[in-house]
């Protein structure tokens, strides 16, 4: 009988150079340390079951990044968390963990947004009104093209349908902060970084991102938005 | 982390080399310790980091409570420009310390084209480059590993030099400098002289060398008291007793081998003629099985590596191979275990198959010469059958693809030698699946220039020139016909500058501050490499690099390394290059009986066969 574990993952400044890769290695040899039974994979080189929701862009931090593990034989939430977090480098923590039935759908099946606090300076003599117009202009574009070298070549494509829900706040006299929604899909997502520097290119603007930082994952559905550990299915 | 640092990183390359607060990373805070080591390795983290002796002596050294030591790798290009535009130091990983404030810096030379780097190093940590530049305050550079054997060419710039394993001598060496510090710590040459008189210790700047007319070495000559005429390398006698990483450092990133390392023992007694490692780790030494099934528990909850590799010089001549390979497994059901060298024999090849099964996509066998003639002159005691027999287990286990690693310019080389090379790749690439499937998919066949190295019995060798290796390169791709082999060959000026440095003397530390300030760093990597600013510091300084790699030298020519030992006799060298020009085999000492190098009575130590008898039966499930 395997189990299903939830998890959200912290991701801190001493550790947001790791890449996603990286990052997937470090948590592995976490839990082997922490003699986590975990599952494996069938194969010719099985692999064990860690399944990351979505990877997070390198140089970010994050509050939400969300794991599947599964395991051979069952561990109780708690046991698993202090075990786990006793073997987790400076940077990396698991804030909570929730068990889940056998039949939920896969987590990265079901993640389909990001929420992201951005810090972008405002230039001297603009203010934040300068800011709201600039943004608001930007993002009533029906098409906004972004270009991202991939392994497979350039990949073009329209940032404008990723965007869910933004939300503006006067951080300082010389700053502003962004929330910023978007969608994970299938086809893939955009990163915030990709849509900050296709603003800038658009409006002008001179004023510099000094903060990136993922707050969550959720699942939107109908009914709202949730969070993986407490959402039904 | 510093805040200079914070703005860096994010405008290089893999960040991550440098952030130095990886699992098992170990922070000491300076003013609570004596004495400050930075373990240095002239080459990038992922290469250095890969290495297993300075994981052993970060450990050792960071087990005292008077000391600390902390790692420092060369920067990437990316990085060193950055670091100069912040005018920042070079720094120890763990905790930011500039490299010119710890008490010793002491360097890892694996290889001849990582010099620059030293140098390289040493200037990022703005510490003065020549051993007699530097004063009361700066750090006393030192060096180790297998081409400290000859650190002729570092001579300048090296305070001393440890010939031989580490692992104990370090601890005198810390001492000794604890003491020094304590009685003030201001006269350099008092702390050189004590550290002289520790064996195992070489102070290049004890000895002056005196020239004969025609350029070659008249004497050797010690200036102090405690310099010895011949430096003796040290060995851990008992590998059982001997401190190992029970906690290495596990990198974020991939490097080059990203695994727990068990090293099963030290030494080899195949006795392969240019092989370097051969003749200066001897002699064999294994470990217990009882000690290496501890080890690999400590590595195991101390590193969550999913694969652990058996490390040693021939792994699969371990005498309990199979007995340790089975307990590992039982012990740990999803543990991965890889041998990394495999001899080309059906019995390692077997072993390969039942450890790793076909997790590995290609399977990797190193005849090293084309034809038998030239396997008995270098003492390769591997047979035509060998090879077929390997081949067909390997294919019959499943594997389609081959890496075939062999040498060109080795002594008495001929014609057919190189066209056996292109033989061998043929028969792989044509071996039949006896279960009808693909067979062989892919050979890729990697030729090296041989290089004469110190120390074995070649070492008197001109390295074949540059333009007659070419050719000989084209031989070999002429021959091969068949479209699923892949020739790799390799730079021969870049194996030319590594037979120089490898055989030079004193003298050459002039070109290594001259290519240095020139800009070569790198230079074992293509990207980096450009001989034409060596070519230019040989021809500003006045010297003929020829005179080094490509002259043969007289038994009668003293060496530039004579002084340095490491337990093998001269004359068992020269018995052995005679014995090759023959083309007789000489036995491998652990298997049968004694070849008389010398080592064994020199450090009063035998051989070691620790594991028992070779997967007797009988001793099968007994542990010592
Ligand atoms: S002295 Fe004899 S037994 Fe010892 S390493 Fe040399 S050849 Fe082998």
């Amino acid at each position: 009988m395997t189990q299903k574990l939830w998890a959200r993952l912290i991701k801190g400044p001493e550790v947001r150079f790791i890449s996603h890769l990286d990052l997937v290695g470090t948590v592995e040899k976490a839990l082997r340390r922490a003699r986590v039974p975990l599952a494996f994979s069938q194969g010719f080189n099985p692999q064990p079951r860690i399944a990351f929701a979505a990877a997070l862009p390198v140089g970010m931090t994050s509050s939400g990044e969300y794991v599947e593990f599964t395991l051979r034989e069952p561990w109780p939430p708690e046991f698993f968390l202090k075990q786990v977090n006793g073997q987790l480098p400076p940077g990396l923590a698991l804030a909570a963990v929730r068990e889940v039935p056998e039949k939920y759908p896969a987590l990265m099946a079901v993640v389909n947004l990001a929420r992201y606090q951005i810090g972008l300076e405002l230039p001297a003599g603009r203010g934040s009104e300068d800011f709201s117009r600039a943004w608001e202009g930007f993002l009533q574009q029906e098409e906004v093209t972004v270009s991202r070298q991939t392994r497979k070549g350039l990949r073009r494509f329209n940032l404008i349908p990723y965007i869910y829900h933004y939300r503006l706040q006067e951080d300082s006299s010389d700053s502003i902060a962004i929330t910023l929604e978007l969608r994970l899909t299938p086809q893939g997502s955009v990163r915030p970084g990709e849509v900050m520097e296709a603003f800038r290119a658009y409006t002008g603007w001179e004023g510099r991102v000094f903060f990136l930082h993922r707050e969550g994952l959720y699942i939107v559905r109908d009914d709202g938005i949730h969070s993986p550990l407490t959402v039904k299915f | 982390m510093k805040p200079e640092l914070e703005e860096i990183l994010p405008q290089v390359s893999k960040p991550t080399r440098y952030l130095g607060t990886e699992w098992n990373a170990i922070k000491k805070d300076h003013r609570q310790v004596d004495v400050s080591f930075a373990l240095a390795f002239p080459d990038v983290y992922e290469v250095g980091m890969s290495h297993l002796g300075s994981k052993i002596l970060y450990h050792i050294i960071n087990k005292r409570p008077d000391a600390v030591a902390e790692r420092v790798y060369a920067p990437w290009p990316d990085m060193e420009a950055r670091l100069r535009e912040a005018s920042l130091p070079l720094f120890g990983l763990e905790t930011g310390t500039p490299l010119a404030e710890f008490d010793m810096v002491g360097f890892s030379l694996q290889y001849e084209l990582t010099y620059t780097n030293v140098l390289n190093m040493l200037a990022l940590g703005k510490i003065p480059l020549r051993q007699e530049e530097r004063g009361p305050g700066d750090p006393f550079v030192i060096a180790g590993g297998p081409c400290a054997f000859n650190p002729e060419p570092l001579a300048d710039f090296l305070d001393l030099v440890v010939l031989g394993e580490g692992e104990e001598v370090i601890g005198e060496l810390l001492t000794v400098l604890k003491e020094w510090k304590q009685e003030g710590g201001q006269d350099r040459e008092a702390f050189l002289r004590r550290a002289a008189a520790i064996p195992g210790i070489y102070v290049p700047s004890f000895y002056r060398v005196h020239y004969a007319g025609d350029g070659t070495i008249a004497a050797v000559e010690p200036t102090r008291p405690e310099a010895a005429p011949r430096v003796e390398k040290r060995v851990v006698a008992d590998l059982d007793a001997a401190d190992f990483p029970s906690a290495p450092v596990v990198p974020f990133m991939d490097i080059v081998h990203d695994r727990a390392m068990l090293e099963l023992f030290r030494g080899c007694a195949r006795g392969c003629r240019f092989c370097q490692a051969g003749m200066i780790y001897r002699p064999v030494r294994e470990r217990s099985l009882k000690t290496l099934l501890a080890q690999a528990e400590a590595l195991q909850r101390s590193t969550g590596y999913p694969e652990m590799s058996l490390t040693s010089l021939s792994s699969t001549d371990y005498s309990r191979i199979r007995e340790l390979i089975r307990r590992l497994q039982e012990a740990y059901g999803d543990l991965k275990v890889s041998l990394p060298s495999l001899r080309v024999d059906s019995f390692s090849v077997n072993l390969a198959r039942e450890v790793e099964g076909l997790r590995k996509a290609s399977i990797t066998l190193a005849p090293e010469a084309g034809s038998q003639r030239l396997r008995d002159v270098i003492n390769k005691n591997v047979t035509d059958r060998d090879i077929e027999e390997a081949v067909a287990v390997a294919v019959a286990g499943g594997w389609t693809a081959f890496k075939l690693y062999f040498m060109i310019g080795l002594p008495t080389e001929e014609e057919e030698d190189l066209l056996g090379i292109a033989r061998i790749a043929e028969q792989v690439a044509s071996t039949p699946d006896p279960a009808g499937g693909r067979g062989v998919r892919r050979v890729t066949v990697s030729v090296s220039n041989f290089v004469p190295k110190p120390h074995t019995p070649f070492q008197w060798e001109p390295q074949v020139e540059e333009g007659e290796l070419v050719r000989r390169q084209q031989v070999i791709r002429r021959a091969l016909k068949n479209r699923r082999i892949i020739l790799n060959t390799h730079d021969t000026r870049a194996s030319f500058l590594e037979a120089v440095f490898a055989r030079g003397d004193r003298r050459l530390g002039k070109i290594l501050l001259a290519a240095h300030r020139l800009g070569c760093r790198f230079d074992g990597w293509t990207e980096h490499f450009d001989y034409g600013k060596w070519e230019e510091a040989f021809t500003a300084c006045g010297i003929d690099p020829a005179f080094y790699a490509l002259r043969r030298r007289p038994f009668t020519e003293p060496l530039p390394w004579d002084h340095l030992s490491p337990g093998v006799a001269k004359d068992f060298l020269s018995r052995e290059y005679q014995r090759a020009l023959r083309g007789e085999p000489t036995v491998d000492c652990s298997l049968v009986s004694c070849s008389q190098c010398g080592v064994c009575p020199t450090l009063e130590l035998p051989i070691r066969l620790r594991g028992g008898d070779r997967d007797d039966p009988e001793t099968v499930g007994q542990i010592d």
